[in-house]
């Protein structure tokens, strides 16, 4: 019992990393298109956070199967999944100089992303 | 007239035609005109235009020309091109098969008989019955006659018009609306105007590069005008099934020769602008609007298919001098809220101590030090005075508030590759002795700096302090993170320490000319030049003879035709190396502009290369396989050019519109530095940026739209300028006026510079087909409205074999098809190589509309009559061409010889049974030699008048161009003319989808009807 409440905890402090990163992006380009910063300011500080995102999330991915969380796990497998291969296509990270053609679709992105990790989130607190 | 809701102020008289019914009455007109062939059926019409009374300077020979020739286009006549300020006879419109419907040439000339019909001579003349001036109109049931004297060019369309019909008499409009007397308001009627199916009064004979502006139009439009305006519409019978005209014999297929293209005397009115909507607005020169009208709403954009949106050229050579107005106590007047400077469509009011912006209405008051009282009309007094209140286009002297530093002073680093290769191929000696012929050129007077930096696998930089007596050379071997010794010296004042970069670039040629190191650090140099000049920012050029292959951004051989298809197809064509974007936005961030001069004879990776000055406002120069004594001249040329242009340092421009519009996308060399800022490190004179218009969910209120570009720079002299082009245009809610008015040639540039940016995310195939479906939307689209009947004539008997073109819009078919052709867009892995697809994207996102339009349609200039006047001076100095043939093969006459100008080189294409004395006369040389290859057609051959004006219209085309064209001469049948088949645009080629004009319009109709 211990250790199930353990992984949860490791999972929640996870998930609220995640959170906070893809939080963080999406401040960043909404300050971008409200031109309260510039582009090079903007990228890098998205760039900044990517690769940690989503190591975060592969850790959190392998740690919950590890752990036998079936569902849970496989749930952020798919994401994983997407992760690699926007990884593998050099997609993942922000284009100083296409960023302004890229912040629709990126927005669209992380909010994705932002709803579901509050979901996952909200599984993590409930289990 | 169900169509037409007339804004005040609008005129839809302009850019017009008039139609009738197609099936003509019994008895269309014919106004008697020597030389013109009566109609009837005809198959392959040889229109007047061919042999022309009077040997018309066209280039043809008088006589029918051989029959090998096969279908000639029609060839206007000359005789027009002496008309005075009329647009010649616009024959090349397109015209119901068989039916020449060419305007006979010279019909406005007293021989014609306005007004007298000849049934029965032409039964079926669809062509134009000019009428006389001031004769009493035809009766045109539902077309009123418009209120002003019909004028010269005035002539009324004769009841039972053949399917088409001239364009609506440019009359002078009164002025409607808001617009109380503007100059050149109630114009008198131009003579000529609006003759020829292109209606575009001053336009269609202006030499091209400047379409007439100036002429002084009336803007308002005038109800009823309005009302006796017909719809503009063409019509093209396809296929053997078309219903024939009375009189007409059946005849199998369409006729191509007939077909609308941009060239012949008429070219520019395929492609030119329409006439302003005010006399103050800019030039078409600096802004050029795809249409000029603003759709009023997101619902009645969408059906207008074509991209929306503006060409604009701010430093465009061909704008002429830009008037500077010195703002008075240092304020520059600017809205407060939207910060739209002032423009003369600003509206003044409480006796001109306030005024209401156009762009977003806000009432602003007027600075006590700019205040002036209003007369009885509401102008300011010292209106006249003040060039910001009486022209669209102004550059004011910026006050320090424009400053965030001292205005910089021009700074050129030359980076220059001194490997193995590029003293191989010569161009280390071509490339120093032309900068060195440039020095003295170079803007900026006294406070010019420059700095050389050369390297291979090592950086050499050079110290060039004046109190030193010759340059010393340091050497840096470390490539992985290079740094920069004696970072002061090396940037110098050039006039302090001229005698050391004469002596520098007197030597390098003699230390490299031996060089035997193969490999190039690129990547290195360019961060060490970086260094060198990151703290004032200025141009860097970069010679770089083969690819880069020590240090960073080493090129990898990564083109491979296979992925052609591939969703990775589109990688091709994007920088390989993340190090590219990411040096091109930190230069921009220090306002450093890359100029790359790329030599390479194998891969170079352009696509790499190339992001360095699309990012940084440069431009990529290209020359395969550079051999110094050949391309030697186009390198000078080109690189004098660069550096002696007029050149914006640490520019910024932004682009403002009306409530409801906003700028949705932009195209062209630069980095955006916010949403709608763009930061231009450089900006010259060839420099063009094209914007996409979109609307908000709102309704575009108001009749005038506005669109204003700024831009903000430092000119070479130290001087914070700010040059602001305005423009006012039109809101529309009828479709209609959006065809009305749009700009053939506007439209297929940013098609095309659209479609070139397209193709850095997508395959080249879905980009064809998108262009091709735009298109095809547009004329459904206009069909339907034809149908519909949403103006007079329309909606009758429409065949299903008749494709509708819009009048203004009949040529963008064709040069839709020429942009399935540029080298950018063409084909697939194989058919064009990667650098020179990348190389001509990159001129095609940045060049103006004009040089566009000869990279989608080339000019072929006849050149082998010494009929006409065409190679020589005008009394400005400005060379005649000749009246151009279509870009087809079976156009040519294989007795004669043709320059064919594609925008990046000229073709003297030499026909078959070109007689010897032509060759002896041009070349110099007895008889056709076995060889083309080797003939030159320069220098002017003494005593041989044919040599001389070849050379005159070799000159006037180079004149003012970004790169400099060599001449390749081409004989018919020899293998190498297959190198000129690319260009000809109307000819079926042997890539892949490669269609003929007559196909493609076939297919294109096919897939009009398909739905």
């Amino acid at each position: 019992m211990p250790w199930e409440l353990l992984t949860w905890l490791l999972a929640f402090i996870l998930q609220s990393a995640l959170l906070g990163c893809c939080m963080y992006q999406l401040i960043q380009l909404s300050d971008l298109e409200c031109d309260f910063i510039n582009p090079h300011d903007a990228s890098r500080n998205i760039n900044s956070v990517v690769l940690p995102e989503y190591l975060c999330q592969a850790a959190l991915t392998i740690f919950m199967l590890l752990s036998g969380h079936w569902l849970y796990g496989g749930i952020h497998l798919l994401l994983l999944a997407y992760h690699v291969r926007q990884y593998l296509r050099r997609g993942h990270l922000a284009d100083v100089t296409e960023i302004f053609r890229q912040v629709a679709p990126r927005k669209r992105r992380e909010m994705f992303k932002l709803a579901f990790y509050l979901l996952t989130f909200v599984l993590a607190i409930y289990k | 007239m169900s169509g037409h809701q007339q804004q005040p102020g609008y005129n839809p008289a302009y850019g017009q035609q008039q139609t009738g019914a197609r099936p003509p009455g019994p008895g269309a007109f014919q106004p008697q005109q020597p030389g013109v062939r009566p109609g009837g059926p005809m198959t392959a019409p040889r229109p007047a235009g061919y042999g022309p009374p009077g040997g018309a300077p066209n280039g043809y020979p008088g006589g029918p020309p051989p029959a090998a020739a096969g279908p000639k286009p029609p060839q206007p006549a000359g005789p027009g091109m002496g008309m005075p300020s009329g647009p010649p006879a616009g024959p090349a419109a397109p015209q119901p098969m068989g039916a020449p419907g060419m305007r006979p040439p010279g019909a406005a000339m007293p021989g014609a008989m306005p007004g007298a019909p000849r049934p029965a001579a032409a039964p079926v003349r669809p062509g134009f019955a000019p009428q006389q001036p001031g004769m009493p109109p035809q009766q045109q049931p539902g077309m009123p006659r418009p209120m002003g004297p019909p004028g010269p060019g005035g002539m009324q369309p004769p009841p039972a018009r053949p399917s088409f019909a001239p364009a609506q008499p440019g009359g002078p409009r009164p002025a409607m609306g808001m617009r109380p007397a503007m100059p050149g308001l109630g114009a008198p009627p131009q003579p000529g105007m609006g003759m020829g199916p292109p209606q575009q009064p001053g336009m269609g004979m202006g030499p091209p590069q400047q379409p007439g502006m100036g002429m002084g139009m009336g803007m308002g439009y005038d109800q009823s005008s309005m009302q006796a305006t017909l719809d503009a519409f063409e019509t093209l019978s396809l296929g053997p099934s078309a219903p024939t005209m009375p009189g007409q014999a059946p005849d199998g297929g369409a006729n191509p020769a007939a077909f609308p293209r941009p060239a012949g005397p008429t070219a520019e009115a395929h492609v030119g602008p329409p006439e302003p909507y005010s006399p103050v607005n800019c030039k078409p020169e600096f802004v050029r609007m795809t249409s000029c009208a603003v759709p009023n709403s997101q619902a009645l954009k969408s059906r207008w298919h074509l991209p929306y949106g503006a060409v604009v050229h701010p430093m465009a050579q061909a704008g002429g001098v830009v008037p500077v107005a010195n703002p008075t106590g240092g304020t520059i007047i600017r809205c407060k809220r939207c910060r739209t400077y002032i423009n003369p469509f600003m509206s003044w009011m409480d006796g001109g101590r306030r005024y209401s912006c156009n762009v977003c209405q806000m009432v602003n008051e007027v600075p006590v030090e700019y205040f002036c009282s209003l007369d009885a009309n509401g102008r300011r007094l010292d209106h006249d005075e003040r060039p910001e209140l009486c022209g669209g286009s102004v550059e004011y002297v910026a006050p320090a508030e424009y400053m965030v530093r001292a205005p910089m002073p021009p700074t050129y680093v030359f980076v220059i590759d001194v490997s193995f290769a590029a003293a191989a191929c010569g161009m280390l000696g071509a490339a120093c002795s032309t900068i060195k012929a440039s020095l003295d050129s170079l803007p900026g007077d006294e406070r010019t700096q420059v700095a050389f930096i050369t390297f291979d696998n090592t950086l050499h930089f050079y110290n060039l302090k004046s109190s030193l007596s010759q340059p010393q050379m340091m050497v840096v071997a470390e490539v992985d993170d290079p740094f920069v010794p004696l970072p002061d010296d090396l940037l110098v004042n050039l006039r302090d320490s001229r005698a050391l970069v004469d002596a520098l670039l007197d030597s390098l040629p003699q230390s490299y000319g031996r060089a035997s190191q193969v490999e190039s650090a690129m990547g290195p140099a360019l961060q060490a030049a970086f260094l060198v000049m990151n703290h004032i920012g200025g141009k860097l050029l970069l010679f770089q003879a083969a690819a880069p292959s020590v240090g960073i951004g080493r090129i990898k051989a990564r083109d491979n035709p296979a992925l052609y298809g591939t969703d990775r197809e589109y990688s091709l064509r994007t920088p390989d190396d993340p190090f590219y974007k990411r040096f091109s936005a930190e230069a921009s961030r220090f306002q450093i502009c890359v100029d790359v001069f790329a030599f390479g004879s194998a891969y170079m990776d352009l696509p790499s290369l190339g992001a360095l000055p699309k990012y940084t406002g440069g431009q990529l120069y290209y020359y395969p396989g550079f051999a110094a004594e050949r391309d030697g001249p186009k390198l000078q040329a080109e690189l004098s050019r660069n550096l002696a242009r007029e050149t914006a340092w640490e520019a910024v421009m932004r682009i403002r519109c009306s409530k409801g519009l906003r700028i949705s996308a932009f195209f062209g060399h630069f980095f955006i530095r916010s949403t709608d800022l763009l930061a231009l490190p450089a900006c010259d004179v060839d420099k063009s940026f094209s914007v996409e218009i979109a609307h908000e969910e709102t309704l575009v209120t108001g009749q005038v739209a506005y669109l204003q570009a700024a831009l903000l720079y430092t000119n070479s002299c130290g001087e914070r300028r700010i040059r602001v082009h305005t423009l006012a245009l039109p809101v529309v809610s009828d479709l209609i006026d959006l065809y009305k008015q749009s700009d053939a040639g506007a439209t297929a540039a940013l098609m095309g510079k659209l479609s070139v940016e397209r193709s850095y995310s997508a395959k080249l195939d879905d980009v064809r087909t998108s262009l091709q479906q735009r298109l095809v939307a547009t004329l459904r689209e206009y069909r339907m409205l034809h149908m519909r009947g949403a103006g007079p004539g329309m909606g009758t008997n429409l065949s299903p074999n008749s494709l509708v073109l819009p009048e203004r819009l009949k040529g963008l078919p064709l040069l839709t098809l020429g942009l399935l052709k540029t080298a950018a867009l063409r084909g697939g892995g194989r058919d064009v190589n990667s650098d020179e697809r990348a190389a001509v994207g990159h001129q095609m996102v940045s060049c103006s509309v004009y040089d566009q339009l000869r990279l989608i349609y080339p000019s072929c200039y006849p050149v082998y009559e010494l009929a006409g006047d065409w190679g020589k001076e005008k009394s400005t100095g400005e060379v005649v061409l000749p009246s151009t043939a279509p870009a087809g093969l079976e156009y040519f006459n294989p007795a004669g010889a043709y320059i064919v100008d594609n925008g990046r080189m000229l073709i003297l294409w030499l026909g078959q049974a070109v007689p010897p004395s032509f060759y002896a006369q041009v070349f110099g040389v007895q008889g056709p030699p076995q060889d083309t290859a080797g003939l030159n057609p320069e220098p002017v051959r003494q005593g041989s008048e044919l040599s001389a004006r070849i050379n005159a219209v070799m000159r006037q085309l180079r004149d003012r161009r970004e790169l400099w064209q060599e001449c390749w001469t081409i004989r018919q049948g020899t293998p190498m003319e297959a190198h000129l088949m690319p260009f000809l645009v109307e000819d079926r080629q042997a890539t892949t989808g490669s269609m003929a004009y007559l196909d493609f319009m076939l297919q294109l109709q096919k897939l009009l009807m398909a739905k």
